[in-house]
Order: structure tokens, then C-alpha cells, then sequence
């Protein structure tokens, strides 16, 4: 089957909701190679469960493609045109499983030495398909907060090195209080703009979920979503005893459900079911270490949710056992790594600001990072110095107030 | 869909290389010439020429090694061995970035396009072929710690194949003989075998019969190491890249091949998304290069006579390409991702020197042919003269 194919029968495996956008983006979707619409469509099919941030900007991609002149559609079209595929990709069922015509697309292209060719097509296409967020959703400032746990502390280390050229850079942070005044911002910031999936808190550890009339804020917790991290990692260790291979496991990673992992345990939401399923079975490493897990999250949140207000507080994660505990099978376990998880801590925050700079009204952001343990921190926003330092003794809430972010 | 187009320019990433080894190992370039000539005539003797190949562990960035900010992580490369040998700045990988599909390219000379993920002899001879047969020798080996990799060491080419092949010891298998199977028993063996699962071939974890039979023998005959010393050995080990530096070193001692070759993977820990572990595996590399050339020279069927090959098999994504996430992947394609180095030393090697041209990691096995004196018809890489 190819795109043109295409008719108003062919998304009747959809969910009410991803059909009808289906449909209203037929003609788009017809005028589309199959490498590319099979990606649209992935997103499409499981649009019950993306975030509306997502579903805008997926309608604002597809309305600016239907609105361009079609010299210039057929245009950024032909390098993907270009692209041969084998009949084996392009017979699978690209319609009803998306996700596994993209799966086999990888591998082909690197193998057939088209990745490249794939890469600046893409590139192309989706800069020209790329507008302005207008929407009111939009508006106003972000802030991200990355905090780092007290516990990881490592004398000597410099903390933000990477950061603090974009910002400015406080060495001496006063923390008393710093939890609850965090706590209070995300809650302000949520009354004030009570849009759903726009307030994140996620943390390593437990967190207490406040509750607020109307909308409140999306929790996420490391050790709370527990049930469903055993859950994949019980898959993946059958997959890896059966000799099966990556592209097999990732398949069956791809095709679980939130009702396979106890989701249910986790969120009484569906959305968010989905969504840390797939933080677990998507992210690499995040099944095992908490920090892995915190800096993907962090980054998933903002790249899909593209939240208004997002704290993550990265704990300690457990430490590598070393090659001699898998010969000599006497292991402690969950012993904490402090020094590790600092370090890990300390890029997570620097990923987590460069994923927020790839947003919408990034200009207009407010960054925080702040390392208890070390009491310094690194403020970026439109309003602050880059490259300053400054020595002066100042509590977390007076350092956010020089970015004009007031937490009472 | 998701824009991957931010790329710094792989010359970029070799001036970057150079201008830190003229700060850091002080004019870089200065060829001892006396020493070379010398040195050269000592081993005229193909015969008596050894070489060791090994991969710098499963892809490291300039930015955690030979920027400024990761200098401190490979003290060893730049104290003590690439004042000693040869530098080239720019080794740019154009094949596909999976690790036994690289190290294969790495292997055979030319870029593989087989599944990377699937055990598979490569379909073009190895230079170990090439070796075994024109020169008639035996003596071809290759070390691998990862999963998938046993069949790395000769092809399915009808001309060659198996009966030309290298002997491939896998270290962890060996472990697992020695010590008995079924001891999946902590995390770090779920991190292995995450590691192996992520960008490994499939492969079955048990091993048979026959392949056990195989490394009890390799201890006891050939390592020379009874299972209780290897065991107690392991046991004082960090990590599996140390395992095949210890197996390596008693491979060495006693059968001195003559071809060898030598995958490092720790710092593919990177998958697993702990930034601190993958410092740690660079830094375990850097140790590890430095402990195997300090062997080389203290072995009299070494000394003298061994050119060392270090390279990465390819690099790591960039922090800033959103195609990827940064440190801990090599999925884009980047400049980044495919552009890394190679240190050679040994007896025909100028010391001190940097090079700036560009190499390619498929440049080894002619290489390699014209170290040892062989052929190597089938290749598309090219020699690389400055080592010859």
C-alpha cells in the first residue's frame, strides 16, 4: 500500500479521536512518503494518549505542510522520495503499526548508508513545518528547577561548570526552607494557570502530592512508579535469558501497556499511565538507575508536555556493583552512590536546560539549578547575567527573585 | 518528528585535538629520527613484527578525553603514550555506528552493512584471513568481552573463512566456565546483559556444550591458569575490560601472537545513562592502554618489535543534536559521532607526531598488511604510510 492509497476506511482501527484527526489530515498525509508518514501516523494513532502540547504541535506541523505551495510540498518531499525502501518495509501494515515500520526504517537506512540522506531530509522538512506557537497555552514564562539532593556531595567537585557561562552563578546558597518554598511555587504557578499536564514535580524519591481544587500538578516519582520498573525489567530480563536479540526486545517494550506493568498502582491517570510506561520502556538505563531516570524523564517531560512549570529533585541512585560482586554472589544491595550520582546529577541538569532551550518562548525561560550539598546554584534567565558569579549569602526564593520569579 | 541537524565540523573536532596536544604534550611533532631508524632496523624482519589492534572501548567524545575539561580522564594517553608514538587527529568512521558491526568494519577493512544486531560472520575476510594464509601462520587472536562478538574473528567468504580465522577468546564466557553457569546474580550482571541487549547481537546467554568445553580447555592450556587462581583473580576485578587485559597479558606470556586484537567496552556503560560510569570506563581505558603498552615493552617477544593500534570504534552523540541525548547513545550520525582518533606506537612509528589528514577506521587492515607483510586484496580502506 502506498500513501495515496489512503482513504477514510483505512483508519477504522483508530481510536474515535486519532480517526478523526486522521481523516481531516487525509490529503496531507496521502501527499506524504511512506518514511515520513508512517512517522505522522504514530503519533496520530496513539493520540489518546499524548500530551496537548504534542497534539498542537502535531496539527500545527501537518497545517503548515497543507498550507505550503506545492511546488515547495513536493520539494521537501523528494529527498524522502529518493530514499529507496525494501518491499519487506514497505509491505508491513505502516497504517495500523507505525511503530514498527519505524523500527526496521532505522536499521535499513543505516545499513543501506541513506541515514544520512534521511537525516538532513528531516531536518529540512520539519524546520519549514515549524511555526510559531501562538496559542495561549504558550504564553508566559517557563521556569525549570533542577535541584540535586544534599546527599550528593563530592569535595572538590565543581558543580554547573557547564552552565554557569549562561548564567549566574551563586556560591553560596542558604537551603533552609528551599523544600517548601519549591512547593509553594509549583502551587502558585498551578492556580495561577491551571492547565492540565502544564505543572510537573518529579522527583527520585516519594513525593507528597498536594491537592488543589481544579487542576493540580503532575507527580512523578522514581520510586514510586516502582511496580512498573519491575515490570519491564522482568521483560527484559526474559529477553535477554531467550538469546532474542535487541530488535525483538525493543518490540516487546514498544507493545506494553500500562495494564501490563500495574500502571495502575502508579497513576490513576491513563495519560500519565502511558507515559511513564514509556519512560521506563523507552529510556535506557532508567529501569536501573534513578539519575538515568530522573534526566529522561526531564528531558520527555519538557520535549512532549512542553510544561509551564517543571521541578525535578534528583535523589541518590544506587551504585554500579562492581565486576567482582557478579564472580564472588555476596552483594550488598541499594547501596547509594553519592559521588556518582553527583556527577550524574550535575550533566542531567545541564541536559535538562539545553532540552528547555529547544522550546517555544525559550527566550523568555527561567532556569534553575541547585546543588544542596555543594549550597550553589546557577540562575538563567532573560533578566540575568551570564558568566557572573556572586558570593553573596542569599536563599533559594531571594536568587529566583532576581529572575522575577517570586515563590510567595 | 524531531529536527537532528546541530553538528560541529569533524576538522573542527581534529584542530580542537591538535591545538590541546601542542598545550598539553608540548609541540607536538618532533620525530626522534635516529630513534626511528634504529628502531626500524631491529625488526626488518617481518617475521619477528608483531601487532596489537585494540578499540578504545566502545566510543569516547573529545569533550570527556582531549578537550580541555577531559584531559584529566586520560592521563595515561596523554602523559605516557602519545609522547611515545604517533597521533592522528581525525579518524572519521562513514559506516554504520553499532559496535560489532564497527569493530567488524575495523576487522575487515571494508564498511560492513550487515544487521548489527545479528551474530554474523562478517561477508568480506578479516585481516586475520589474510594474515593466516598468505603468511601461514596460526598465530591470530582476538579478545572480545561482549556478547555476540565470537564470530568476529574470520568471515563467511568462500576463499577464506574459518580455516584461516583468529582464535576469539570471550573473557566473560571464560568467567562463566570457569566459574560455573546460571550466576546471574546481581544488578551488575542485569547491566552487562542491558548493555549486551541494547547494541549487542542477539546471542543465546547459555553457553553449549561444546563452547564450554572450549574455554575450560583455553584456561588450562593455553592461559595456563587453573579455574581457581582465574576465579580468584576475577575477584579482584573491576570490570570486564580488566578481565581481558588479565587474559590478554597471560595470552601474551604464552603463545606471543603475533596478531592481536583487543576490544575494550566498558564505557559502553554510557548506554545505561550514568554519566559518572562512563568517566569511569575512559578513565579504566586510559588505564588499561597504558598497563598493555608497558607489558609490550617489558616482553622480550614484544619489545622492540610491536606496533600498538588504539583507536575508538566511533564516538558518541553530541549534547546539543536533539536526536540524540548527548553522552550516552551514537545514534544520530553526527560528526561527533563518527569522528574519533588513532594513536600508534611501535618501532616504525615517529614519535611525538600529530597528523591532521584523514583516516578511516577501514585504513587498519592494509595497514596491518604492510606491518606484517601480507596482502590484503579485498579492502577499501588504504594504508597508512606514516606508520609503514
Amino acid at each position: 500500500m502506498t500513501p495515496e492509497a489512503l482513504d477514510t476506511g483505512s483508519f477504522d482501527r483508530y481510536s474515535p479521536s486519532a480517526k478523526a484527526i486522521a481523516l481531516r489530515y487525509l490529503p496531507e498525509l496521502k501527499r506524504l512518503p511512506v518514511a515520513v508518514v508512517a512517522s505522522f501516523l504514530d503519533q496520530i494513532s496513539a493520540w489518546d494518549w499524548r500530551f496537548p502540547a504534542e497534539r498542537r504541535q502535531l496539527r500545527s506541523q501537518l497545517d503548515a505542510f497543507a498550507a505550503l505551495p506545492l511546488s515547495e510540498a513536493n520539494e521537501l518531499t523528494a529527498e524522502f522520495s529518493r530514499i529507496t525502501l525494501p518491499a519487506e518495509i514497505t509491505k508491513l501494515d505502516w497504517v495500523n503499526a507505525p511503530g514498527v515500520l519505524l523500527r526496521r526504517l532505522t536499521p535499513y537506512l543505516w545499513s543501506s548508508q541513506q541515514i544520512d540522506r534521511y537525516r538532513t531530509a528531516a531536518a529540512m522538512l520539519i524546520d519549514r513545518l515549524s511555526m510559531p506557537d501562538g496559542s495561549p497555552e504558550t504564553a508566559g514564562r517557563r521556569l525549570v528547577i533542577v535541584t540535586l539532593s544534599d546527599k550528593l556531595a563530592a569535595a572538590g567537585f565543581p558543580v554547573f561548570v557547564k552552565l554557569r557561562k549562561h548564567g549566574l552563578h551563586a556560591t553560596q546558597v542558604d537551603g533552609r526552607g528551599a523544600d517548601e518554598s519549591l512547593t509553594k511555587l509549583l502551587q502558585r504557578r498551578t492556580i495561577e494557570e491551571p492547565i492540565l499536564y502544564a505543572h510537573w514535580l518529579v522527583a527520585s524519591e516519594a513525593v507528597y502530592e498536594t491537592k488543589l481544587d481544579g487542576v493540580a500538578p503532575a507527580y512523578l516519582s522514581y520510586q514510586a512508579a516502582e511496580p512498573v520498573r519491575r515490570s519491564v525489567l522482568k521483560l527484559m530480563e526474559r529477553a535477554m535469558i531467550s538469546g532474542s536479540g535487541p530488535e525483538v526486545l525493543r518490540s516487546q517494550l514498544a507493545a506494553l501497556t500500562p495494564a501490563d506493568c500495574e500502571a495502575d498502582r502508579v497513576s490513576t491517570d491513563s495519560l500519565l499511565q502511558h507515559f511513564i510506561v514509556d519512560l521506563f520502556a523507552n529510556g535506557s538505563g532508567t529501569q536501573i538507575y534513578s539519575t538515568s531516570f530522573m534526566q529522561w524523564a526531564g528531558r520527555e517531560i519538557l520535549r512532549r508536555a512542553q510544561p509551564k512549570t517543571l521541578i525535578a529533585k534528583i535523589g541518590p541512585r544506587v551504585r554500579q556493583r562492581p565486576f567482582n560482586e557478579s564472580v564472588t554472589a555476596v552483594a550488598e544491595r541499594d547501596e547509594p552512590d553519592y559521588p556518582g550520582s553527583l556527577v550524574d546529577g550535575d550533566l542531567a541538569a545541564y541536559y535538562t536546560w539545553l532540552e528547555s532551550e529547544r522550546l517555544p518562548g525559550a527566550d523568555r525561560g527561567v532556569f534553575l539549578a541547585w546543588a544542596a550539598g555543594h549550597r550553589q546554584a546557577v540562575l538563567i534567565g532573560p533578566s540575568v547575567p551570564k558568566n557572573v558569579s556572586t558570593n553573596n549569602w542569599m536563599t533559594l526564593p531571594q536568587l529566583l527573585e532576581t529572575a522575577g520569579v517570586f515563590s510567595s | 518528528m524531531r529536527n537532528d541537524c546541530s553538528f560541529s565540523s569533524a576538522a573542527a573536532l581534529s584542530l580542537h585535538r591538535r591545538e590541546f596536544l601542542k598545550s598539553v604534550c608540548g609541540g607536538a611533532g618532533v620525530a626522534s629520527l635516529a630513534s626511528r631508524i634504529g628502531r626500524a632496523q631491529s625488526t626488518r624482519d617481518l617475521r619477528a613484527r608483531k601487532v596489537v589492534i585494540v578499540t578504545f572501548g566502545g566510543g569516547a567524545r573529545d569533550v570527556e578525553t582531549f578537550a580541555p575539561e577531559g584531559q584529566r580522564n586520560i592521563p595515561h594517553l596523554l602523559g605516557e603514550l602519545i609522547p611515545q608514538g604517533m597521533f592522528f587527529t581525525q579518524v572519521v568512521n562513514r559506516g554504520i555506528l553499532g559496535h560489532y558491526v564497527a569493530t567488524a568494519s575495523i576487522a575487515t577493512g571494508v564498511y560492513e552493512t550487515f544487521n548489527n544486531f545479528v551474530a554474523d560472520a562478517p561477508p568480506n575476510p578479516t585481516v586475520f584471513e589474510y594474515y593466516r594464509r598468505d603468511r601461514r601462520r596460526a598465530d591470530a587472536w582476538v579478545i572480545a568481552p561482549s556478547n555476540g562478538f565470537q564470530r568476529i574473528g574470520a568471515s563467511n567468504h568462500p576463499e577464506y573463512g574459518t580455516n584461516f580465522g583468529a582464535t576469539v577468546i570471550q573473557p566473560k564466557q571464560i568467567l562463566a566456565a570457569a566459574a560455573g553457569q546460571g550466576r546471574v546474580n546481581s544488578e551488575v550482571d542485569y547491566l552487562h546483559l542491558l548493555q549486551d541487549s541494547y547494541e549487542m547481537p542477539a546471542v543465546q546467554s547459555r553457553m553449549t556444550e561444546k563452547e564450554n568445553d572450549f574455554n575450560q580447555r583455553l584456561l588450562a592450556s593455553i592461559l595456563k591458569l587453573s579455574v581457581d587462581d582465574f576465579v580468584q583473580h576475577a575477584k579482584t576485578l573491576n570490570s570486564p575490560d580488566e578481565l581481558s587485559v588479565f587474559i590478554a597479558s597471560h595470552l601474551m606470556r604464552n603463545v606471543a601472537p603475533s596478531l592481536l586484537l583487543m576490544t575494550l567496552h566498558d564505557i559502553d556503560v554510557a548506554h545505561a545513562g550514568a554519566y559518572s560510569m562512563y568517566l569511569e570506563g575512559i578513565q579504566r581505558a586510559d588505564r588499561l592502554c597504558a598497563r598493555l603498552w608497558n607489558y609490550i615493552q617489558t616482553d622480550p617477544e614484544y619489545k622492540d618489535r610491536t606496533t600498538l593500534l588504539i583507536l575508538p570504534d566511533f564516538g558518541r552523540d553530541a549534547d546539543g543534536d536533539p536526536g540524540g541525548n548527548g553522552f550516552q547513545h551514537h545514534r544520530t550520525g553526527g560528526p561527533l559521532a563518527r569522528t574519533t582518533w588513532l594513536l600508534a606506537l611501535g618501532p616504525t612509528v615517529r614519535q611525538n607526531a600529530t597528523i591532521d589528514r584523514v583516516l578511516e577506521p577501514i585504513d587498519i587492515v592494509p595497514t596491518v598488511g604492510g606491518l606484517l607483510g601480507f596482502e590484503t586484496p579485498m579492502v577499501q580502506g588504504h594504508p597508512i604510510s606514516e606508520i609503514l
